[in-house]
């Protein structure tokens, strides 16, 4: 019973490295998530959807005793198999009377209790049809939040006049404007409109006023419908190879992440300008077990367009980046246009879900990628159909998943993995991926090593072990090969990732962990050779962490960092980075805020290291640090009334030796960047 | 045939393809200097002093299965009043192109219920068809110390002193191997530090979990050179069956077999 009644402790456990004294903080959680995220593929990734989805079921908790688990696996910390054990109890003993008893279910640990408790609760009012439409106004709350930022530092791009050089546009503000509307957590109204700095408003390309307006509308729980998004939507399936729009974290930072939990429909409300679908879709109950989920969407992408010779319209490359701050980008902006229509049929049963999906993705122009030997098995057409099939389940202490998702006509990628908790204490996760070169999907972001799931051959094995109650220890090791060129890869290639991460936690007090990442991926000599040749490019980074718990108001946070750089033909460097963070946040005072010191040196961009920061609330992020300096902000956050809240933030890098920061028309004369950010909240019944 | 030489010796650089590792110890990515088994006589052989019935043990191993290079051993168990005896063969080459045997006698004794000790004394015979034969001796001195019934610590000098071939291009490994070994419950966790004298550091770790009481399932990684294992044993009646395979990420997999019988 010991061994049951443990059963997952180690993996809800493996998030607790972000360690949250006595209540969950919800930048801690995004900063653990979201880690790799940021240093493997984008830094400026918007991690609000997430941070928003924390907020809402803070404010909206889930209703354990109607659940089917979806909103649980939303939380992304949630391990599946106690999903699958509360699930279990819930058919076996009938509704739960009080979220403590949670406790009572296998699984359950006194931190993942402690973390799960404000998102959740027993026993809440009926669905929306009791409710008369009138009341939606009185009794729904409005949040209405606008963000503007920037730059104090003039930067080369707004300073050309030359209109026939490339230059930014539009003005150095940011401003983001987010309104929500939530009648309980059964219908939701989101609206997002969004101005990049460099970007024009009201005028030029964005004659429309902003840059970027996303909306949608969600409706839950209603008869046979349960989710209905007109709008903005993403779409979750399976591990991610075929269909996974919105928030994905690649191979992501922790062990649980190596199983991705896929929430099915839910509403677009992230202002990355990227991998999400517009139009509509519904999850349609046809029996309890047994859901369809319909979706169509249409929106226009950036792409670079070119003429080819029969006066046919060509795309060389998709824009990934949503800036829109140039002739060029301003040129591309909204150039093509895509249709993406399907069906997935999933079948949940207890502890067993097996699903389908297939879906075709058009565009009304080819795209074409440049002619390189690396692009040779790349996406090139109009139109292509994919179709995935996934499964996931629970046998004893095992949880299995696993998706195999076909490009048609073309090539396949396979993914199967396991979660076995082998000792009340010790966790083990195994995943083997098989991504076919030709396989391609617009929507793929399942786990991988390299940038997509394509072209990749690899086995990740990870450990995660509870010394007592205090000591933790985490590992993996994932080796994998590229059997195909890549992008400055000239050659088939091969790599690993590894890690290994202590953690002592002083109980609600205090933590500390070392944590040594050790990676190897091959890329093109730099060297000046009569052939080509790739060589291996090592980069390990050992890193000291603690966090100090005063009181209930105060918090400090310090850490040590180091990076080690190694490829054949340069020079090997090591770049290091510290900071300290102090943070107040009393329960009940109109004030807070928290403030870091940070000094760092990298001989160059190749040992970056990357550090989450806190921001104004949703605006969270894991800038990069570089070259030698100091860095500095400070965020602070007033409630001027009950429902109307007000951040400011200020932030700056001072950079030593030099009289320029940045390249092109991103750079500014002086040693300096800094930045200001205001935020104003109101919420209203 | 020239061919077939050139793949050995790429392949060989490394000594520990010629070193043999007992089935269930190459399925925990090589591990095994503080484990006690009959495969101790390959790892460590104070290991051996915790065995207390007659074992005879055979393997065939094919190293990548792309080669005709194979491995073949057999390993013997006795436990006696004076300490536990042992004897172990093995061949590893290419038929009619190089051909490495390895024979040893080990006697392993223990000092009181922590401590361990056990030494081998060591043939080899180096045989190239058709060019010549060199033969050599050496010797192993092992130690095992339980810190906890739970709780081991190995230590392994394969090789004292050296000792190599004098006529032939060819390497009796010389290695020091530190282990530790952790049964938590139905899993045994076990890591090796593998030192040998061409100044190489190796650390590999590996896990063995017993899903039930006569089917073990195992794996392993080895830092360098960087592979993955896995592999399985089955028990039926007095016989084991345990199978392990090695993932190089450019060679490809080189699996074994193992049969082992309690007398």
């Amino acid at each position: 019973m010991r061994f049951r009644s443990y059963s997952c402790t180690v993996l809800g456990s493996l998030l607790l490295t972000c360690s949250l004294y006595g209540q969950t903080d919800n930048a801690a959680l995004i900063e653990h998530l979201g880690e790799f995220y940021a240093e493997d593929r984008d830094e400026n990734f918007d991690f609000t959807e997430l941070a928003e989805r924390l907020e809402f079921y803070r404010q909206h908790p889930i209703d354990l005793n109607r659940t089917d688990g979806s909103e649980l696996r939303e939380l992304l910390f949630v391990p599946e198999l106690f999903i699958g054990n509360l699930l279990a109890h819930r058919h076996a003993s009938g509704r739960l009377v009080s979220v403590y008893e949670l406790q009572a279910i296998e699984g359950m640990d006194l931190e993942l209790l402690r973390m799960l408790i404000p998102f959740v609760e027993v026993n809440t009012p009926g669905s929306l049809s009791e409710v008369r439409a009138r009341e939606l106004l009185s009794e729904g709350a409005h949040d209405l939040m606008v963000r503007y930022g920037r730059m104090l530092q003039r930067q080369r791009g707004y300073a050309i006049r030359d209109t026939a050089r490339s230059r930014y546009l539009g003005s150095p503000d940011r401003m983001f404007v987010r309104y929500r509307y939530h009648f309980n957590r059964d219908l939701r109204v989101a609206v997002n409109m969004k101005k990049d700095a460099g970007e024009r408003f009201f005028s030029g390309a964005q004659r429309q006023g902003f840059d970027f307006y996303s909306g949608s509308v969600y409706m839950r729980n209603q008869g046979h419908v349960r989710d209905l998004v007109i709008g903005d939507y993403a779409l979750q399936f399976g591990q991610g190879l075929a269909m996974w729009s919105g928030l994905g974290f690649g191979k992501g930072a922790t062990l649980q992440q190596v199983a991705k939990q896929g929430t099915g429909l839910r509403p677009y409300t992230s202002s990355n300008e990227v991998l999400f679908l517009r139009g509509a879709a519904a999850t349609i109950a046809l029996k309890p077990n047994l859901s369809v989920t319909p979706f169509v969407s249409w929106r226009k992408l950036d792409g670079s367009m070119e003429h080819a010779a029969d006066s046919t319209q060509l795309v060389g490359s998709l824009g990934q980046t949503g800036l829109h701050r140039t002739p060029s980008e301003a040129a591309n902006r909204n150039a093509l246009q895509q249709w993406v229509y399907g069906l997935n049929i999933q079948y949940a049963r207890r502890r067993f879900t097996l699903g389908a999906t297939a879906f075709r993705t058009e565009f009304d122009a080819s795209i074409k990628p440049r002619p390189r030997l690396y692009t040779r098995y790349a996406f090139r057409g109009r139109s292509l159909w994919n179709a995935s099939l996934y499964y996931s389940g629970t046998v004893r202490n095992v949880y299995f998943f696993g998706e195999a998702a076909h490009r048609i006509g073309r090539g396949f990628a396979f993914l199967n993995g396991a979660m076995l908790n082998l000792h009340h204490r010790l966790s083990l996760v195994l995943l083997h991926r098989d991504f076919h070169r030709e396989y391609h999907s617009f929507y793929n972001q399942a786990f991988a090593a390299g940038s997509a799931a394509v072209n990749e051959r690899g086995f990740y094995s990870g450990l995660a072990y509870q010394l007592g109650r205090r000591v933790q220890w985490v590992g993996y090791v994932d080796v994998f090969r590229f059997p195909w060129l890549r992008y400055r890869v000239n050659a088939p290639s091969g790599g690993m990732d590894m890690l290994t991460q202590f953690t002592y936690e002083w109980y609600k007090r205090a933590k500390a962990s070392i944590r040594y990442r050790y990676r190897r991926k091959a890329e093109n000599a730099a060297l000046d050779l009569p052939e080509n040749r790739v060589v291996d490019v090592n980069r390990q980074q050992l890193r000291i962490d603690g966090q100090y718990t005063l009181d209930d108001r105060w918090r400090m946070r310090s850490r040590v960092e180091f990076s080690h750089y190694r490829k054949e033909g340069t020079p090997t460097e090591i770049g290091w980075l510290w900071y300290h963070d102090v943070i107040y946040k009393p329960m009940s005072s109109r004030f807070s805020g928290n403030v870091r010191v940070a000094m760092f040196g990298t001989p160059s961009y190749q040992s970056r290291i990357y550090a989450f920061e806190n921001n104004v609330l949703y605006a969270y992020s894991f800038p990069v640090y570089h070259n030698r300096g100091i860095r500095a902000y400070v965020n602070v956050r007033c409630r001027l009334q009950r429902k109307i809240d007000l951040w400011l933030r200020y932030a700056t890098f001072i950079y030593r030796g030099v009289d320029e920061v940045g390249t092109g028309l991103n750079a500014s004369t002086g040693n300096q960047r800094s930045e200001l950010t205001v935020q104003l909240r109101i919420q209203f019944d | 045939m020239i061919g077939r030489w050139l793949i050995l010796l790429l392949i060989s650089t490394k000594a520990y393809t010629q070193t043999y590792t007992g089935t269930r110890h190459q399925a925990m990515g090589g591990t095994g200097t503080a484990l006690q088994e009959i495969y101790s006589l390959t790892a460590n052989p104070a290991g051996l002093t915790r065995l207390d019935q007659v074992v005879v043990h055979v393997a065939y191993r094919q190293h990548f299965l792309s080669t005709e290079i194979t491995g073949q051993t057999a390993l013997l168990g006795i436990p006696t009043r004076l300490g536990n005896m042992g004897v172990r063969i093995h061949r590893y080459g290419l038929q009619d192109a190089y051909e490495a045997l390895h024979g040893g006698v080990v006697y392993a004794k223990p000092l009181g219920p922590k401590l361990a000790l056990a030494i081998s004394v060591n043939f080899h015979q180096l045989r190239i068809p058709a060019y010549r034969v060199d033969r050599s001796f050496s010797a192993d001195a092992g130690l095992q110390y339980h810190i906890r019934e739970d709780l081991v610590v190995g230590i392994h000098y394969q090789n004292i002193g050296n000792m190599g071939y004098e006529r032939v291009y060819g390497v009796v490994p010389s290695t020091l191997r530190i282990g530790v070994g952790y049964q938590l419950g139905k899993v045994i966790l076990t890591s090796d530090a593998v030192y040998d004298l061409t100044r190489t550091l190796d650390g590999r770790a590996g896990l063995e979990y017993a899903l039930t009481a006569a089917l073990w399932l195992r794996g392993g990684f080895s830092l360098y050179p960087l592979q993955q294992y896995a592999g399985f044993g089955l028990a039926w009646d007095h016989m084991v069956v345990d199978v392990a395979t090695t993932f190089h990420p450019r060679l490809g997999i080189s699996p074994q077999m193992g049969i082992s019988y309690a007398f």
